[in-house]
């Protein structure tokens, strides 16, 4: 038999349907590699009794006749989802302890529709960062050159994904933390638009930015779980009622007279496959135009703001009395101070005091609203480009990625690490990285029209 | 212009009840300060006058849920990751004397 782990997710589900192996030979597949790889950090926490009982369960029902959508893959899950009886650290020591008595809504649907937990995959502290190395459990690799850094805070996620140690996996993003380490992994990434996707049981970073989503290793694959882990929930109030399509069925690579628009201001660095993808999608019949997006600039900072605003009132919840890791003190004061400095890393501890001025009386009134005011000149941008195009098209990130020691004397703050990236994470749009590192932006719900163009761009190697 | 001196930096990090040496605090104070000017510059752009804050992305109305409970009554697993609990409470240093 060939090597299972080979196969794409969309192609390892034909081969369950046909019968041609199992669940439970595709998932010692995947463990094996696991294993043969653990050198590279991916995974915080792996899962291999639990996978190969939910293998063998998967198999039962395909047997039944009761194949769910994603039925017998394995999949990585992001140490951001809570997974109930399994531990979930958000790469902290703090939660090194917490096993959730909880699901999140979105690894239950993924659960519910069959699929197989391999594992808990390796993210930066609580998300914060792009490059997977203030992760407490230690750096991840990049498969493709393991001096370098598979990008974040997703790294661990893409890092299994392009090393063939999982079918797909979960990711989150908040300012770019699904696409950035696509990019760097050359894999497929996919955030929808905030709200398709519920945040329950997702630990929470910057509520108004945090979004789940995927990575996998085509953009069909990214559009077959996503399609699974969407819909509204009651649990989130910021969780949509929208019908969910079936993306998958929507990539019928036609992009025939669609409006592309390519903005000026993302085209500052290009890559080295950018004018062939620019040709091949005007040969693929769409019009490319340019379009202005004044306010991109000022995404980073915005994010700066309002980010660490957000993030200090999430992580007042860790205090060492109700979950996670306590350190004792004298009085309760100490013991929360003990707590949250063993428990925290130094760039969320950083995060905390900072993201505490914007939430006082004078960084509220003088930073946090203005930078929200300049949030809806950035979507103002995006609503005025919409007029005009279909979808945005440019590189995810323009530069190549930086070795583990760059990354130590901070790489990852060059100009060019997430300048494209952070306009569509404050304005909630949906947003997806090809294999190839392009990136595709839509409109607002418009999550199908993304799909369907990446699934074009990714045709370009 | 905002400045922000080392003992602003101390007192915001114990609102967060973390603990920062003076000297790190000496250093972020110094980098804070920078950044604030620089986004002080940034945000003096008069269009911002012209739109209102954007508070979350979310296009819908987010409706008033019925306060009713709904998975109540788990007091074993609310506690399952206490490090100390006693009947049904999580156990903390003495505050009162």
């Amino acid at each position: 038999m060939t090597d299972l782990t080979e196969l794409t997710l969309t192609d390892a589900l034909k081969g369950l349907k046909e019968k041609k192996f199992s669940s439970v030979e595709l998932t010692k597949a995947y463990l094996g590699k696991m294993e043969e790889l653990r050198r590279l950090n991916a995974y915080i926490t792996e899962t291999p009794e639990k996978a190969l009982q939910m293998a063998e369960e998967s198999d039962n029902r395909r047997a039944k006749g009761e194949a769910g959508k994603l039925e017998g893959i394995p999949l990585g899950i992001k140490d951001m989802f809570c997974t109930k009886g399994t531990k979930t650290t958000a790469a902290s020591r703090i939660l090194s302890n917490f096993i959730p008595p909880f699901e999140a809504t979105t690894t239950q649907r993924l659960w519910d529709a069959g699929a197989v937990l391999l594992g808990k995959t390796n993210t930066d502290e609580f998300a914060m960062g792009s490059s997977t190395i203030t992760s407490y459990y230690g750096v991840t690799h990049n498969p493709h050159d393991e001096n370098k850094v598979p990008g974040g805070s997703s790294g661990g996620s893409a890092a299994a994904v392009a090393a063939h140690m999982c079918a797909g996996a979960t990711g989150t993003e908040t300012g770019g933390s699904i696409r950035h380490p696509a990019s760097f992994c050359k894999v497929s990434g996919f955030k929808p638009t905030y709200g398709r996707c519920s945040r329950y049981g997702v630990i929470a970073y910057a509520s108004s930015l945090d979004e789940p989503g995927v990575l996998a290793r085509s953009v069909e694959d990214c559009a077959r779980m996503i399609e699974v882990m969407a819909g509204h929930d009651p649990k989130d109030s910021t969780s949509s009622h929208r019908e969910v399509p079936e993306f998958h069925k929507m990539l019928d690579k036609n992009i025939k007279g669609m409006k592309i628009g390519i903005p000026k201001e993302y085209q500052e660095l290009l890559p080295a496959n950018w004018e062939k993808a620019v040709q091949f999608l005007k040969d693929e019949g769409a019009v490319l135009m340019d379009v202005d997006m004044p306010h991109t600039e000022e995404a980073g900072m915005v994010y700066y703001v309002i980010s660490q605003g957000e993030a200090t009132t999430n992580l007042a919840r860790y205090d060492g009395a109700r979950y996670g890791v306590r350190e004792n003190g004298e009085t309760l004061d100490e013991m929360y101070m003990n707590t949250r400095m063993k428990g925290f890393g130094q760039e969320v501890r950083n995060r905390m005091i900072l993201g505490t001025f914007f939430t006082s009386a004078k960084g509220y009134h003088d930073y946090f609203v203005p930078a929200q005011k300049m949030r809806s000149l950035i979507k103002q941008d995006f609503d005025k480009a919409f007029e005009k195009v279909d979808v945005l098209f440019s590189p995810a990130v323009p530069i190549e990625p930086f070795t583990i020691e760059e990354a130590k004397h901070g790489a990852a703050k060059g100009r060019f690490n997430d300048n494209y990236l952070m306009p569509s994470c404050l304005t909630g749009v949906p947003a997806g990285c090809a294999n190839n590192g392009l990136q595709v932006i839509g409109r607002m719900w418009d999550d199908a029209t993304v799909l369907k163009v990446l699934d074009v761009v990714e045709m370009c190697k | 212009m905002t400045k922000i001196d080392k003992d602003t930096i101390k007192e915001m990090a114990f609102w967060v009840r973390v603990r920062i040496p003076d000297e790190e605090a000496e250093v972020m104070a110094k980098e804070f300060t920078e950044t604030l000017s620089w986004i002080g510059e940034r945000l003096k752009n008069p269009e911002i006058q012209t739109v209102p804050p954007m508070v979350t992305p979310f296009d819908e109305q987010i409706p008033l849920r019925q306060d009713i409970v709904t998975e109540g009554h788990q007091t074993a697993a609310v506690l399952s990751n206490a490090t100390d609990a006693t009947d049904e409470f999580f156990s903390v240093p003495k505050m009162v004397e």
